[in-house]
């Protein structure tokens, strides 16, 4: 597309980065501010609190983006795949707790729905 | 300071080779899950008029898939480039809340370590890494182990797929994207602490699924993301 490309790219790789890692610098001086702390206060600050829950409501909002389907699917027919697939998936993941055995179960099972369903 | 305890420093976190190594392992199964994804995008960069090489390096540099999907959508001639920076910036936003995450698990890094680190971030190894120092894991190094092998694999994938032209079309014909739901899945088992975790996650979702609905873009992750840990800190403070 031409000798513009790479910097277009570059572009938008650092305005990617700078996403990623300004949040970061700041919460990291944030920390490194609050270090110094009085050896008889071991509760957690309402931030580093607030943080805590962030991780696990992200992936929250990615599953249940994942699992729901997408515009222009048939929306029943894509939920019945997806609960036969989910089924299996769960009971690996909590019985072994292993991410590569989900993940291959998971395809699996979504295949096999696909074909079945 | 008179009177005042004696103050102390938290341990800096390990970030050792042996991390990386780990990290590398687990996002292996996402890394392969990946490729799939790398060579249709491939596929599509070819299809807007960019070379193999050139779709490789954006995804070298950009390293972002959701983004670079993105942008071959609104990539045209010539390139509205305000138009792709200012859409790339905002399917990324959810970053923001990612990146301020990490900062207790990265604490005591060096600069160099932290914010090289931050470069190899994407959704996947980032939620599995959270996974690792929610169990108590603390080596730093997760992050960018598992980020390196699913960039490397991104990347190749983005050139085969760019050479590769119409061959592929649907990855999720032979449900693998279904990988990326697992993996949540897994993660979201793994931080199961009992039923006072429930609300949150109950808010991320509901309200990630309203957003997803009737916001264009990714809105959806920041905002599910942002309104469960909300709902989680109101919950502590009962």
């Amino acid at each position: 597309m031409g000798a513009d490309s790479p910097l277009l790219f570059a572009l938008i790789g650092v305005g990617v980065y700078l996403t990623r890692v300004v949040p970061l610098a700041l919460a990291l001086r944030r920390e490194d501010d609050s270090q110094e702390i009085d050896e008889s206060d071991d509760a957690p600050g309402a931030m580093d609190g607030w943080l805590g829950f962030v991780g696990p409501s992200i992936i929250a909002a990615l599953l249940v983006a994942a699992v729901l389907p997408e515009p222009g699917q048939d929306m029943w027919l894509e939920l019945a795949r997806t609960g036969a697939a989910l089924a299996p998936t769960v009971a690996v993941a909590v019985l072994f707790e292993n991410l590569g055995l989900t993940v291959l179960v998971g395809i699996l099972s979504y295949g096999l729905a696909s074909v079945v369903i | 300071m008179p009177g005042k305890p004696a103050r102390t420093r938290k341990d800096a976190a390990p970030f050792t080779l042996k991390g990386a190594l780990r990290g590398a392992r687990m996002c292996a199964p996402i890394a392969a899950s990946g490729f799939a994804i790398g060579l249709v995008f491939g596929v599509l960069a070819r299809q807007a008029g960019l070379g193999a090489g050139e779709a490789a390096l954006m995804s070298a540099l950009v390293f972002a898939g959701a983004a670079q999907f993105v942008v071959m959508g609104l990539w045209a001639s010539p390139v509205p480039v305000a138009t792709v920076v200012l859409a790339t910036l905002i399917v990324n936003l959810r970053h923001l809340l990612m990146g301020a995450a990490l900062a207790p698990h990265f604490q005591g890094l060096s600069r160099l370590k932290a914010y090289g680190s931050a470069f190899f971030m994407a959704d996947e190894n980032w939620a599995l890494a959270m996974g690792e120092f929610g169990k108590g894991r603390r080596d730093a190094a997760f992050l960018i182990g598992g980020g390196l092998i699913m960039c490397a694999s991104w990347t190749t994938s983005t050139l085969i797929g760019g050479s590769l032209g119409n061959a592929i079309s649907d990855p999720a014909r032979w449900g693998l994207d279904f990988a990326f739901t697992a993996i949540f899945l897994a993660l979201l088992c793994g931080m199961w602490r009992g039923t006072r975790d429930l609300l949150p996650w109950i808010v991320a979702a509901a309200v990630a699924v309203a957003a997803e609905r009737w916001l264009p873009g990714q809105w959806y992750i920041l905002l599910g993301g942002l309104s469960g840990s909300l709902a989680g800190v109101a919950r502590r403070a009962d």
